[in-house]
């Protein structure tokens, strides 16, 4: 029943603000004349408050004080402290994070360009400005490698000696021949340090031997001197130590 | 209603301010009337009228509105500052009230205070009529003087309150039911 009378409450309110009148709404409801009456004459009571009015007042005056309060607000008052809105909050926090910021700013492009430095330094040659780059990086790389993998970066470096010989011979002049005899010493202990980690038991040491021989031989063509004659020459400057020079006469001998 | 659109277009365009004066001329006698039913105070009443035209008049140009938003949203800042009021007043009052702090109470204790004065000025009937609404609850009052006072629809209402429109017409029913049943009481 309550709903009822809700619902046909609300369906006369509809009527009434569509512009039809209560007489016709109590007419459209009889059933719920009664009831509908005293609901209506409950809302005459409340339209009677509509005959609240502010009195008399002097609008003109009233405007011009809003006018004159607007305008004292937006001009600056120096001896008020000036509340930030909430969203200064997080410049303000901005410029305390601003060194840490541009600290980590600088760390990322510092961190991008060593890398780029050490990627663009893999195809230098001996001679060029970015190899000792690559030789530390490749220093770096050994001691932090695996004992049980040292084999393999050991057998890849003298991979990239024999390459570096190669090229350096290829398209050097005869200026280059001490770069190629420091190569070509270090191939001999990168060989030896393959062979210290048996790496060769896989079984590309022939194939190995055999490339060392190769550009050992293009060394001899090319500069007219016999390889071991750096070997002994090494060795009788007293550069390297005992191991080494029974190294050295160990892979001379191949 | 259509020139309150006209005027809000054309004071947003050329910011002139008759524009605004004559939605102020509009506005003016409902909004008083919204704050005297809730604290029967005439100056007070007064004054916070005015505050809420100083707050239209500063945002009514970066705000895009058409009649019926623009009513809710004058509303709302009324109502907004009605709250601040009762707040202030809670916070002067705490150690009178200590656990009568809502704002029914204020709004009870104001009619009680001002009872010989608001005889004269709302008279007799309507007085009679403050009274059995009384009653009501805050929410109640306010959504009874919306819809039969200023002629709001549902839409408006539940726009101001942030409520949905179901809510408000269920709110408006209890609410019309308890005033009727309230007065008829006093009547016998």
């Amino acid at each position: 029943m309550k709903y009822k009378t809700e619902k046909i409450f609300d369906n006369c309110l509809k009527l009434i603000s569509k512009g039809y009148s209560v007489q016709y709404c109590l007419k459209k409801y009889s059933r719920y004349k009664d009831i509908l009456e005293e609901y209506f004459s409950t809302v005459k009571h409340l339209e009677n408050l509509k005959n609240v009015k502010p009195e008399d007042i002097n609008i003109a005056e009233r405007l011009n004080k809003i006018y004159s309060s607007v305008k004292d607000s937006t001009e600056p008052d120096t001896n008020k402290i000036k509340r930030e809105p909430a969203a200064y909050g997080f410049v303000r926090r901005a410029s305390i994070l601003k060194p840490a910021l541009v600290f980590a700013a600088v760390l990322v492009i510092m961190i991008f360009s060593f890398t780029g430095t050490i990627y663009a330094s893999q195809d230098s040659l001996p001679g060029e400005n970015l190899y000792p780059v690559k030789k530390t990086a490749e220093n770096i790389q050994l001691f932090f490698y695996p004992e049980s993998k040292k084999g393999q970066l050991h057998f890849k470096l003298l991979n990239n000696r024999i390459y570096e010989a190669d090229s350096l011979m290829e398209s050097g002049s005869n200026s280059d021949m001490e770069l190629v005899e420091q190569l070509l010493l270090e191939i001999d202990e990168e060989y030896y340090q393959c062979k210290k980690f048996n790496f060769f038991k896989s079984g590309n040491e022939e194939e190995t031997t055999t490339a060392i021989n190769n550009i050992k031989n293009k060394y001899s063509s090319r500069y007219g001197r016999h390889s071991q004659d750096i070997q002994e020459h090494d060795v009788y400057n007293g550069d390297t130590g005992e191991s080494k020079d029974s190294r050295n006469g160990k892979s001379g001998g191949k | 209603m259509i020139d309150i659109n006209l005027y809000l277009k054309n004071f947003k365009k050329s910011g002139d301010n008759i524009w605004f004066e004559k939605i102020y001329v509009r506005f003016l006698p409902r909004i008083y009337r919204f704050f005297y039913l809730k604290l029967f105070d005439r100056h007070l009443s007064e004054d916070l009228t005015s505050e809420v035209f100083i707050r239209v008049y500063k945002n009514l140009r970066k705000v895009n509105l058409n009649t019926k938003t623009f009513q809710a949203w004058i509303y709302r800042i009324a109502s907004n500052l009605l709250m601040d009021h009762y707040r202030e007043k809670i916070r002067h009052k705490k150690e009178e009230l200590i656990d009568e702090t809502s704002d029914e109470f204020i709004e009870n204790d104001m009619l009680l205070k001002n009872s010989p004065l608001l005889k004269k000025e709302l008279g007799f009937k309507n007085f009679k009529l403050m009274e059995a609404m009384d009653k009501l609850t805050k929410l109640q009052k306010d959504v009874i003087i919306l819809k039969f006072v200023e002629n709001f629809d549902y839409w408006t209402i539940a726009n101001i309150f942030g409520k949905s429109q179901s809510t408000i017409r269920g709110i408006l029913f209890r609410a019309i039911t308890k005033l009727k049943d309230e007065i008829k009481n006093n009547r016998q």
